[in-house]
C-alpha cells in the first residue's frame, strides 16, 4: 500500500519536476541556454545575467546580446586594473562549433542597464538570448545579492 | 530621488557626502556660537592650557592619523596589485590553482608547476585572434632577481619602448628590469632556484649579456632579468625550442623541439577575442584565466576585511575622544572658578556654554587636522616599505574615503562636545565661586 502511494506521488510529482528541469534549459537548433540567473538587483541598478551558452551545431555562432522587458541586454565583458572594476559592451563573441561559453561573475555577463524593478531573490524573469540569429527564451533564477552561481550549476541537463 | 542621486558624476557625489556628513557638527557650532565672539577667550585657554591641550590634540591625531593611514595603505595596496596585473590579459596554464599560476607568472613568486607542451604551446599561439602568446619560464635567479625566460613581444608590450639600450636578440642576451641589479653592458651568470636554496654554481660557465633596461612598470618585473626563453631552456641543457641549426630566438617554436612553458601569456588582436580565447582554452588538459579576475575576487573576499578595518577605525576615534572629552570635563572642573566669574560679572549662561563647546571644538579640529597629515604620512611611508619589500609599487594617498572618514569623525564628536559644555553651566555657581 505504502509502495503504491509512493509511486503514485511520484507519478504526479514527475511533470513538476520535469517542468522545473526545463527552465534551466533553453533549445534551437544545436543551441542551448543553460542555468540563467542573476543576483538580485535594486531597480534602477545595473543588473548582470550569467548563463552557460552551448553550441552543439556544426558551426560557429556568435553571441551578441539579448532582450528583458523590451530593453536590449548587452554582452560585456569584465575587466580591473587601478581604476577599479569595470565592464565594457563586447560586440558580440564567436562560440565555436561543438563548444560552450560560460558567461560567469567577473568575465562575462549580458548587463541590463537601469532595471525598472527590484529584482527580488527567488523569483525569475523571461529573457531572450540572441545567439547565432536566434532568439531563445531562457528563464533566469534570481538569487541572493551576493550569489556566485545558479542554483543548479554543475548539473548535467 | 535615489535616480536623481545615481545620476549625479561620482566626484560631486563624494563632496555632497562629505558635505552632508560635516554638516551636523558645523550646523551644532553655528547654532551655539551665534551672535557671540567666545574666541579670545577661548584663545586664552588654549595657551594657559598649552602642554594638556596639546596632549589632548596629540591623541586625537594619533587616533585619526590611524585610521586614515590604515584606509589609505589598503586602497594603495589593492590598486598596486591591481596595476601590476593589467597587462597580464590572459594566462593558460595546465591545470591547477589559478592563484598559483597568479603569483608565480604575475607577481613572480615562483612555485613547483605543471608546464605547457610544445604541441599545446602551438595550438595556443596558432588560434585565431591571438596577437601573441609568450611563454613566461621562471625558476633561476640572480642576485635574488628572477630570471624569467620570454619573447620579445612580452617585453614591448609589459614596459613599451626601452629605457635604454636595445631588446635581446640572441639566446645569451638579456634586458634587466627598470631596478634589476645588473647594469646595460653587465653580465650574469643565473643561480638555479630561488633563495637562500639557489644554486649558485648550477649553471657554471654559462652568462647573459645585459643589452637593454626596460621603463618602470611599477610591478615585482622591474626587479626582473629577461631573458630569452630559449636561453632559459639551453641553461638547463633542454632543447631550444628551435631546430639544431636554427640560430633564431623567439616564435614559431617547433613544438617537438620544445621544452614546455608553465604559463603562457596571450595577447588577443581584439578585447573580445581575450574571451573567446578564455572559453577555448578552459578544458581538461590547459586552464585560461584572467588575473585581473582572480585578483578582483581576491579582493572581494577582502572586502570585509576591510569594513571591519574601516569600523575599528571609527572606533577607535570615537573612543579616544570620549576619553579627550572624559579629559575636557576635568579640566572644566578646574576652570569652574573661572567660569564662575565669567557667569557673577554677568556673562550670560549661553556664552559660558559657547567658550567650553569652543575650546573643545577647538581641540578636535586641530587633532583632526594634524591626525590627516599624520595619516598620509604614515600611508606614504608604509607605502615605501610595501614597495621595497614586494616590488609592488604602492602609492599610498588620501582619497575621498579618508575625507568622508574625518568628516563623520568631526560631526560626531562636535556634538559629543556638547555634553562638557552642557555640564559646565549646569554647575553650582555659588560653590565655584568659594572653591
Amino acid at each position: 500500500m505504502r509502495a503504491c502511494l509512493l509511486s503514485l506521488l511520484l507519478i504526479a510529482a514527475a511533470p513538476a519536476l520535469a517542468e522545473t528541469h526545463d527552465d534551466h534549459v533553453a533549445e534551437a537548433e544545436g543551441l542551448r541556454v543553460l542555468h540563467a540567473w542573476t543576483p538580485a538587483t535594486a531597480k534602477g541598478a545595473d543588473a548582470l545575467v550569467y548563463m552557460e551558452v552551448e553550441n552543439t551545431s556544426a558551426a560557429e555562432v556568435m553571441l551578441t546580446g539579448g532582450e528583458a522587458e523590451g530593453a536590449a541586454l548587452e554582452l560585456v565583458g569584465f575587466s580591473y586594473g587601478a581604476a577599479g572594476e569595470a565592464w565594457t559592451v563586447l560586440p558580440g563573441l564567436p562560440i565555436p562549433a561543438r563548444a560552450d561559453v560560460d558567461l560567469e561573475p567577473k568575465v562575462l555577463a549580458l548587463r541590463w542597464s537601469s532595471v525598472p524593478m527590484d529584482l527580488v531573490p527567488g523569483a525569475e524573469l523571461e529573457i531572450e538570448v540572441e545567439v547565432g540569429g536566434h532568439h531563445l527564451h531562457a528563464h533566469v533564477e534570481i538569487g541572493a545579492a551576493g550569489a556566485t552561481g545558479h542554483s543548479h550549476a554543475g548539473h548535467n541537463h | 530621488m535615489l535616480d536623481l542621486w545615481a545620476s549625479l558624476p561620482p566626484a560631486l557625489q563624494d563632496v555632497l557626502f562629505a558635505l552632508a556628513l560635516i554638516a551636523p557638527g558645523l550646523l551644532a557650532g553655528a547654532l551655539v556660537l551665534r551672535g557671540l565672539r567666545p574666541l579670545p577667550l577661548v584663545g586664552a585657554m588654549l595657551r594657559r592650557f598649552a602642554f594638556v591641550n596639546a596632549l589632548f590634540v596629540a591623541l586625537i591625531a594619533v587616533s585619526v592619523g590611524l585610521g586614515v593611514g590604515l584606509l589609505a595603505q589598503e586602497r594603495g595596496l589593492r590598486q598596486g596589485s591591481a596595476r601590476s596585473a593589467e597587462k597580464f590579459d590572459l594566462i593558460v596554464a595546465a591545470p591547477g590553482s589559478e592563484v598559483t599560476v597568479m603569483l608565480a607568472a604575475v607577481y613572480l613568486q615562483p612555485s613547483d608547476m605543471a608546464l605547457v607542451t610544445g604541441a599545446q604551446y602551438a595550438e595556443i599561439a596558432a588560434a585565431e585572434g591571438v596577437a601573441f602568446a609568450a611563454p613566461i619560464a621562471f625558476g633561476d635567479s640572480y642576485q635574488g632577481a628572477p630570471v624569467v625566460g620570454t619573447t620579445v613581444d612580452f617585453v614591448t608590450h609589459l614596459a613599451g619602448p626601452l629605457a635604454e639600450g636595445r631588446v635581446f636578440s640572441a639566446a645569451e642576451e638579456a634586458v634587466a628590469g627598470a631596478y634589476a641589479p645588473v647594469d646595460v653592458g653587465g653580465s650574469f651568470t643565473p643561480a638555479h632556484g630561488h633563495g637562500p636554496a639557489a644554486e649558485h654554481e648550477a649553471h657554471e660557465g654559462f652568462a647573459y649579456a645585459v643589452t637593454g633596461r626596460m621603463a618602470p612598470t611599477g610591478s615585482p618585473w622591474d626587479r626582473a632579468l629577461l631573458v630569452p626563453v630559449e636561453g632559459v631552456w639551453a641553461v638547463h641543457g633542454l632543447a631550444n625550442g628551435h631546430a639544431p641549426d636554427d640560430p633564431r630566438i623567439g616564435p614559431p617554436f617547433v613544438p617537438e623541439m620544445m621544452p614546455g612553458t608553465p604559463a603562457v601569456l596571450v595577447h588577443a588582436t581584439e578585447l573580445w577575442g581575450n574571451y573567446a580565447l578564455k572559453s577555448r582554452f578552459t578544458r581538461g588538459d590547459l586552464m585560461a584565466f584572467f588575473p585581473g579576475t582572480v585578483l578582483a575576487q581576491l579582493h572581494a573576499l577582502m572586502r570585509d576585511v576591510r569594513s571591519a578595518m574601516s569600523l575599528m577605525a571609527v572606533l577607535t576615534q570615537v573612543l579616544v575622544t570620549l576619553s579627550v572629552l572624559i579629559g575636557l570635563m576635568i579640566l572644566v572642573r578646574l576652570i569652574a572658578r573661572s567660569l564662575a566669574l565669567l557667569r557673577a560679572i554677568g556673562a550670560p549662561l549661553r556664552f559660558v556654554f559657547a567658550v567650553v563647546w569652543a575650546y573643545s571644538a577647538a581641540l578636535i579640529l586641530s587633532g583632526a587636522t594634524l591626525g590627516l597629515a599624520l595619516g598620509w604620512g604614515a600611508a606614504r611611508g608604509i607605502s615605501a616599505v610595501i614597495t621595497a619589500r614586494t616590488d609592488v609599487l604602492v602609492t599610498a594617498n588620501l582619497g575621498w574615503p579618508e575625507a568622508h572618514l574625518v568628516a563623520g569623525f568631526i560631526s560626531l564628536t562636535l556634538f559629543m562636545a556638547l555634553l562638557p559644555a552642557w555640564l559646565a553651566v549646569r554647575r553650582p555657581l555659588l560653590t565655584d565661586l568659594r572653591t
